[in-house]
């Protein structure tokens, strides 16, 4: 299945370390602003920014324009912009879900009749379709709650579906 | 290129900028220009946190707001306790789309 992703969503999947294992059956596409953005990150060092463009050099990712008018729509309808407008665009054009973890980009993705989906739950998805073992699935979840981007709360209901 | 800016500022901050000229054996308005761009790099974070928090900006808007990479950005949200405010209930679907999405 092809997904489109946004920066933040690729950050905490390198994190978790299951980026390497969604790309293997699933293709991944992202806007040029989102290579921009993590290319931002491999010039200031950030390591997860290192794998995610290693995988873009290999063609593992692949990076396509957004068109300026869907992109136009997006920024008018939904107030956004960036790396989230340019890969809501993506999705749009392409009608496919988008891998998301921010707030905003999840709401406009639901009013746009998108799919959506959280790197927490394709944790959960790569561990119930054994793409990942229990042990990886348990450390995923760990860097995703040492990331702090999900409440405590959400986390222990995500430990919680790997038992 | 360099434009000229007059400002008047509190008699503190001046002697402040003086003795640390002084110290640093430069010229007061060069620690003033740096003293202004350390500014403004706080001011766009500060700013960045803010609408972030207001729920009016996305990560990748506020990282640019804030003259970050998105991870860098996300490295600051963390060391001040913010995280993504998406709820339990806006996840709803989220799941079983992955299932159905991802192979």
């Amino acid at each position: 299945m092809t997904l489109i992703a946004d920066a933040s969503s690729l950050i905490l999947l390198a994190k978790a370390e299951i980026l390497s294992a969604l790309i293997e059956k699933n293709e991944i596409i992202i806007p040029e602003k989102v290579h921009e953005e993590t290319a931002r990150g491999k010039e200031k060092g950030m390591p997860d920014s290192f794998l995610i463009e290693k995988l873009i050099e290999e063609n593992k990712i692949k990076v396509e324009k957004a068109d300026e008018k869907t992109k136009g729509k997006v920024k008018e309808m939904f107030g956004l912009w960036a790396g989230e407008g340019e890969a809501l665009s993506l999705a749009i054009e392409h009608n496919k879900p988008i891998i998301t973890d921010d707030k905003k980009c999840i709401n406009a993705a639901k009013a746009a009749n998108i799919s959506f989906m959280t790197s927490p739950d394709i944790t959960i998805a790569l561990f119930q379709k054994k793409q990942i073992d229990k042990k990886k699935a348990v450390f995923a979840i760990e860097k995703l709650e040492e990331a702090g981007w999900y409440k405590k709360e959400i986390i222990e209901i995500y430990k919680e579906k790997i038992k | 290129m360099m434009k000229i800016f007059s400002f008047r500022a509190p008699e503190e901050i001046m002697k402040e900028a003086e003795k640390l000229a002084e110290l640093e054996r430069i010229d007061k308005s060069i620690l003033i220009r740096e003293a202004l761009e350390k500014g403004f790099e706080r001011i766009r974070i500060d700013i960045a946190i803010k609408l972030f928090s207001e729920g009016k900006i996305a990560t990748a808007e506020a990282s640019d707001i804030a003259n970050l990479s998105v991870g860098e950005l996300m490295q600051i949200f963390r060391e001040r306790g913010i995280g993504s405010r998406i709820s339990l209930d806006e996840l709803q679907g989220s799941l079983e789309n992955a299932m159905k999405a991802i192979k």
